[in-house]
């Protein structure tokens, strides 16, 4: 029973602390408080796992272990540490040993979100881009509504791990926008994708999903364009920056005389009309 | 044995006992339910709102709502049985007043009365007087929290807040759903129903909620708009968002626990949202201040160095006009300024867009709209719950206090007024934003003349709104003067048009589209030659090499030194030949000499008057 409480109180503990945050701050007062209750304390194993995340967060890569290391000792049942390892080793840049304890907590509660994103972390350091992809797939799989994020680096993943995993990387991407929508952050890594594969059509009809939701187009049809001279449709390209500038001519003055504006059409009219 | 009917009847039979249990608990669910926290506003738009609140006891939810109390002709509701309840009202029309209750699809709990009432946003891009209120690490749901509250209440009177914004440590000290119930919804019941709360997370809210999973207290609690339902391009997370009042486009960042990097998700997303934006104001918060010298350092303090050097840049290029901060526990507001991304110790007078106080007469001025590098103005507001002093000494700050309170802020079509409230109800500091004015900037202030030898140095302060600025000079105090410069677009001008022992007199005025300023209060100058400079001193002379004497010397103390000259003798004190004229240095390597021959030297310096310092000491040595 105490066993089970311990673990729930961790658990609970362990949510409650961010992750990659490295700032001091508060976290002297958090540390200074944490260790006045483990004097008063001193067999609190969640105590010492608070302070190593803390620790942790604060860059002390051998205080944290150490207090890890000392609530694993408290309470052997404490999965959780190793979760919290696996954090420290890959903060503290030990990708080797950090995925040796992630697998050890992953074999225990394999459906672990945390654990699935830390450890697919590791993996992209350790140069395992297609298994840190499966662990950000099934992290995804075990959360109901998965962060955009979650889809970026997976996708990064894949499209590191060569051109053939680019369309795999694209699929990825797809999954994100069909289940949050065709978000700007999801839609702007496949449009570069789209573009390395020479899938003109395919990226500059992301562009449009983007551009729809946009009430100022010229960003987007300056895009467009510069799409259009990849692919060598130089025609449509001057279309499109038609386009943009005319769309730049119709802001009211206040926007259109500001630097970014400015600056747009002027590298739009040189482009249209070059000095010869 | 019993035949199928006989088995219909007896289920047919416990299924009416059942729903009958049920419907009893239910009615029994309502009738005892109460309304513990709210009800609350979220998510606003010009059509829509998000009512909630909490029962003690499950029920269903239903919101009835209406143009006058007593008459609240419209409804919606759910039939999920629950004791967080959530309501989206829809198809509402903008910028009207709707009177309201909560409760279940039988009974009123709360509400159908003059204290329970919204106010849809404007219809969008429409601007419209706004009066917002902005409240920082608020979350000590004690005495002084109470005191700001009430000072803010008081001042605003019986004006509408708008909408209000909380800056992050909400809830103190781990952000729980009952450290929120305590700081947030016991404190500020009145204005939750009415006022829709938009809020940013604090560290102290990040050690019960993860940003990356959304979820715990912070995130339970607040409805935020992920899809870009409420103005502005769709984040796909409530961690941060943008919203739209009226003319004002609003962007709430997360400073704690997502990726700061330029190329992260959070990033690109603002860039892409301010690209989009067609609104005239953009302010943003979030928890970490970009400068800060209060409880927290910004020199030394990762997510604020981050949120400095990260997204400043991409929030000035985008024209943003205000940037509102909590975690330090005081109130430091800065300049206009732009541009500066690095240690406080880099900070300098270049970066002020504006270096006034900004309160009338002489408010800030930017041009109209959205214009990308015109200055922003940086609060640190997280005083309003408690203060925690600290040095208060960071250079882009026009005022830094140590003292409890909130902001006020007002905007009116082209104008931001900003004001510092205290706990007692005293505007400590205020500052006023004004855009497209339509006259000539304001006088330039602070003008200094340095003479110099053949020239002299001119520095001001920047005048809001100016695009440049004339230069001009007389012979004679008072004028007549002759403008000897045009156009010029920094708060600096060197003329060296000048004869050295005449005094000149300058004024400087600022010029934008609408025209020019008066002229500056007037200075002179009188341009010197430099006096020669002082002698280097230390001289040692020492074989380094076959034929080779190299030299070393502590360069002279005086300004100005361009150049040293290298004097040689083969007889000690002279006469001396001189062998090299170099840029000013402390070191020199005679070379080509003839070995067993002693050689005596002597160094002097020569500054940009081309005047000469006196000898150094004499040194020697033996060529090997």
């Amino acid at each position: 029973m105490e066993t089970t409480r311990s673990i729930f109180l961790s658990l609970i503990l362990c949510s409650l602390l961010p992750a990659g945050v490295s700032a001091h701050g508060d976290l002297h007062e958090q540390i200074a408080a944490v260790t006045k209750r483990i004097e008063k304390d001193p067999g609190n194993a969640a105590l010492f796992l608070k302070r190593g995340q803390l620790h942790r967060m604060h860059r002390e890569w051998d205080a944290a272990m150490a207090d890890l290391d000392q609530a694993s000792v408290l309470d052997p049942n404490l999965s959780v540490v190793d979760l919290a390892r696996g954090r420290t080793l890959l903060e503290a840049n030990w990708p080797i040993f950090a995925k040796l304890t992630l697998d050890r907590f992953l074999a225990k509660q394999p459906t672990h979100v945390d654990g699935l994103v830390t450890r697919a972390r590791v993996l992209v350091k350790l140069n395992q881009p297609v298994a840190a992809a499966e662990d950000f797939t099934r992290a995804i799989t075990n959360r109901s509504e998965p962060e955009p994020y979650l889809f970026i680096e997976r996708a990064q993943a894949l499209a590191s791990a060569g051109d053939d995993r680019i369309d795999e990387a694209l699929r990825g991407l797809e999954e994100g926008v069909k289940k949050l929508g065709p978000l700007v952050t999801l839609q702007l890594p496949a449009i570069e994708l789209e573009l390395k594969r020479k899938r003109y059509e395919a990226a500059l009809s992301r562009l449009e999903t983007i551009a729809a939701q946009s009430p100022r187009k010229e960003t987007w049809l300056t895009r467009r364009a510069e799409i259009l001279v990849q692919a060598g449709r130089l025609t449509e390209a001057r279309a499109a920056r038609m386009d943009a500038l005319a769309a730049i001519e119709s802001l009211p003055p206040s926007r259109r005389q500001d630097k970014t504006s400015l600056e747009l059409e002027a590298r739009l009219r040189a482009e249209l009309f070059p000095q010869k | 044995m019993q035949t199928n009917t006989e088995i219909w009847r007896a289920n047919r039979m416990a299924s009416c006992l059942l729903l009958g249990a049920v419907w009893i608990w239910c009615c029994e669910s309502a009738l005892a339910a109460t309304v513990t926290r709210g009800p609350y506003l979220q998510l606003g738009t010009p059509n829509s709102i998000v009512v909630r609140w909490r029962t003690d006891a499950p029920t269903d939810s239903e919101v009835r709502y209406g143009a006058a109390p007593g008459s609240l002709t419209f409804h919606a509701n759910s039939s999920t049985v629950t004791t967080d309840h959530e309501i989206t009202l829809g198809g509402l029309t903008p910028d009207t007043q709707y009177y309201y209750s909560v409760g279940t699809t039988a009974t009123i709990l709360a509400g159908n009365d003059a204290n329970h009432f919204f106010i849809t946003f404007p219809p969008p891009g429409t601007p419209a007087p706004t009066r917002i209120w902005v409240l920082g690490d608020s979350g000590t749901a004690n005495a002084d929290a109470a005191a700001v509250r009430d000072a803010y209440f008081t001042a605003t009177g019986s004006r509408h807040t708008d909408i209000w914004l909380m800056l992050g440590d909400n809830a103190y000290s781990d952000g729980t759903d009952a450290e929120y119930q305590a700081a947030v919804f016991n404190m500020y019941p009145t204005l939750l129903r009415k006022s829709v709360l938009w809020p940013t997370l604090g560290n102290h809210d990040g050690h019960s909620a993860d940003s990356s999973s959304q979820t715990g207290p912070y995130y339970s609690i607040f409805s935020l708009p992920k899809q870009g339902e409420a103005g502005g391009i769709a984040s796909g997370t409530e961690a941060y968002y943008s919203f739209d009042f009226g003319n004002i486009h609003f962007i709430c960042l997360e400073s704690y626990e997502t990726d700061r990097a330029t190329n992260g998700p959070m990033a690109n997303w603002l860039r892409s949202d301010l690209a989009a934006t067609t609104r005239d104001w953009i302010v943003a918060f979030w928890h970490h201040p970009p400068y800060s010298k209060g409880s927290h350092n910004s020199d030394t303090e990762t997510e604020l160095i981050e949120m400095r050097e990260n997204f400043l840049p991409i929030l000035e290029a985008g024209g943003v006009d205000l940037v509102l901060g909590g975690h330090s526990h005081s109130y430091e507001r800065s300049y206009l300024i732009d541009s500066h991304y690095g240690l406080s110790t880099t900070f300098n007078d270049s970066y002020k867009k504006d270096g006034g106080s900004g309160r009338e007469p002489t408010p800030y001025q930017k041009p109209a709209g959205l214009a990308p590098h015109q200055g922003a103005v940086y609060t640190v507001a997280g005083s309003s719950g408690q203060t925690s002093g600290g040095t208060l000494n960071h250079p882009a700050m026009f005022i830094s206090l140590n003292v409890l309170g909130s902001l006020m802020l007002d905007f009116q079509t082209n104008r931001l007024d900003l004001s510092f409230l205290n706990s007692s109800g005293v505007v400590e500091d205020e500052f006023t934003i004004v855009k497209g004015a339509s006259g000539p900037p304001p006088v330039p202030t602070g003008l200094t003349a340095a003479p110099g030898d053949g020239q002299v140095a001119l520095t001001w302060n920047a005048s809001s709104g100016a695009t440049s600025y004339n230069v001009k000079r007389s012979a004679a105090s008072g004028g007549p003067y002759t403008t000897i410069a045009l156009g010029v677009t920094a708060p600096s001008y060197t003329d060296t048009t000048v004869a050295n022992g005449t005094t000149y007199y300058y004024v400087v005025s600022a010029v934008n589209a609408a025209g020019e300023s008066p002229d500056s209060a007037e200075v002179s100058a009188t341009p010197q030659p430099l006096p020669p400079p002082v002698a280097p001193t230390g001289l040692t002379a020492k074989a380094t090499g076959k034929r080779k004497i190299s030299l070393n010397w502590n360069q002279s103390t005086s300004p100005n030194v361009t150049q040293n000259k290298i004097y040689r003798s083969t007889t000690a004190g002279g006469p001396y030949t001189l062998v090299a004229t170099i840029p000013a240095a402390t070191s020199y390597n005679n070379a080509g000499l003839i070995s067993g021959t002693t050689y005596y030297y002597v160094v002097t310096a020569v500054n940009s008057s081309a005047r000469e310092s006196p000898t150094s000491n004499p040194a020697s040595a033996t060529a090997r």
